[in-house]
């Protein structure tokens, strides 16, 4: 019996795999369905810090921004700080590793390391935003290769499917759609999701557009920043359902940018905004938005079926960026930047 | 055959003493010069570029506006415009606006003084604009240390 366990995870991987990477996009209609609200009680989110990292002048944490966090498979913690141009590790106690890159375009370089992604092996990849291409490191965090993505994008998720490719949120002027299957060198499979008519957005309005992705068991739950507004599809990347939040719960992009004679002007702090999607287990999602103006984050728990089960606001400035079985990850920036490790309950 | 070899010929003269302005389509089209420009004013600062770019370039610190010189050299230290160009969370960009280089200012930016941190209550520090709009937030040790202690457990 223990023997047969491998087999059938093994069995179920491969079928998950084939299942992600099948079929095209189904176009047929589906049906927008408003977030229902929460009732008395539901779930709550328990969450005990383990550890947190960075510092005010340390050697090895003293970030200057932090602009992604993630874990890999060993529970080692990457951390992305663009301002610094580099990758700090830790290992899953808190422990600092290693530096991984320095400002420059050389291989293994960086000038904005802005989105991170681990792979089913621990292979990691690096978007840079600065110099629109993927820096590929090994599981010791060798540099192995990079690849240029297509240079109108702004990627804002990077997250691998089962099969090893990738699933990319970037919007680019005049493509189809803000997601991207994408092979492991960069080659673009297909593009589907929500589309934007960006003839009439330019500059700023059309920056602002993307989103960010999560996957879960069989699910691929995309997160628009504004408005308001959840896609679900299915492994083959068949839109099942789409939830729209409150009117007005976060800023219209043509309201934050207006136009004049001399630039688009981009009212950048009052831009309320989903900005991370994660998947938390048992079928449930949590969406955060930002309130810049408020200073202030809020957490939904929702499903793919548009169940909101519940909403709370932080009590404290928090921003999750990834999870990993039982536990959170968050950036916290006070006087200085530090990310926080939580392990993670979700009472019933 | 005369005729046509007279006829290239011909053809061939003119093409090789037509002005080179002419042949554009045949000669390789210098890039359009990328021209980025400043623009503050009460709600904050912004910045475009002559090719109608995405913002991916424009920096805006708590002195206004500085330009990076197209298309990736650095120039500025904090940013608070996000290189998608969606807004940098207040609290992500509180501890360090610390020039670390000579920024290629704008051609026409307001000339905004750098502004100082001024103290908000309740162990917030904001930096304003010269107009006055909050473009940076941060925290006093003291209040800083207080929400440490409130994040440490998170009921939800």
């Amino acid at each position: 019996m223990r023997t047969r366990l491998p087999v059938k995870l093994l069995a179920v991987t491969v079928v998950v795999a084939w299942a992600w990477g099948r079929g095209a996009p189904a176009t047929a209609q589906v049906r927008t369905t408003a977030l229902r609200q929460p009732g008395a009680g539901g779930p709550r989110i328990v969450l005990n810090e383990q550890f947190r990292v960075g510092s005010a002048d340390g050697a090895n944490d003293a970030f200057a921004r932090v602009v992604d966090v993630v874990f890999d498979g060993r529970g080692r913690i990457v951390i992305a700080d663009d301002l610094n141009h580099q990758l700090s590790v830790f290992d899953a106690s808190g422990r600092f590793l290693r530096r991984v890159g320095r400002q420059g375009a050389g291989p293994g370089e960086f000038q904005t390391p802005w989105v991170l992604a681990v792979d089913r092996r621990d292979s990691l990849f690096v978007w840079d935003a600065g110099q629109g291409r993927v820096s590929v490191f090994d599981p010791e965090y060798r540099f192995v290769r990079d690849f240029g993505v297509r240079p109108q994008w702004l990627v804002t998720s990077l997250r691998f499917l089962p099969d090893g490719r990738l699933l990319v949120a970037a919007y680019g002027r005049n493509e189809p759609g803000v997601l991207h299957l994408v092979e492991r060198d960069g080659r673009v499979v297909r593009t589907y999701g929500p589309s934007f008519r960006s003839q009439q957005l330019g500059g700023f309005e059309a920056s602002l557009l993307g989103g960010s992705i999560a996957l879960g068991e069989q699910t691929l739950a995309y997160s628009n920043k504004s408005p308001y507004q959840l896609e679900f599809y299915d492994a083959a990347g068949n839109l099942r359902s789409r939830c729209t939040g409150d009117p007005g719960w976060t800023t219209p992009v043509t309201a934050v940018v207006r136009r004049t004679a001399q630039a688009q002007q981009l009212q950048w702090n009052r831009y309320v905004h989903a900005s991370r999607i994660l998947y938390v287990g048992g079928g449930r999602f949590l969406n955060v938005v930002v309130d810049p103006v408020a200073n202030r984050r809020t957490l939904d728990l929702v499903t793919s079926d548009c169940r909101l089960l519940r909403r709370t606001v932080l009590p404290v400035p928090l921003t999750p960026t990834d999870r990993s079985g039982s536990r959170l990850v968050a950036v916290q920036n006070l006087e200085y930047p530090q990310v926080i490790v939580y392990d993670m309950r979700i009472t019933p | 055959m005369r005729g046509m070899l007279t006829l290239a010929a011909v053809v061939g003269a003119a093409v090789i003493f037509m002005p080179a302005k002419a042949l554009g389509q045949q000669q390789a089209v210098p890039a359009p010069k990328c021209n980025w420009s400043c623009l503050c004013n009460d709600a904050g600062c912004a910045c475009s570029n002559s090719q109608g770019g995405t913002g991916l370039s424009c920096e805006i610190t708590g002195s206004g506006c500085l330009v990076k010189a197209c298309p990736t050299q650095q120039a500025a230290p904090g940013v608070i415009l996000a290189l998608d160009g969606s807004v940098v969370e207040l609290d992500q960009i509180a501890p360090r606006l610390v020039a670390a280089g000579t920024p290629l200012l704008a051609s026409q930016p307001a000339a905004f003084p750098l502004s100082a941190w001024e103290y908000a209550g309740e162990g917030f520090s904001v930096v304003r604009n010269c107009r006055g709009v909050v473009i940076a937030q941060s925290y006093t040790p003291e209040r800083a240390a207080a929400i440490r202690a409130e994040s440490r457990r998170l009921v939800l």
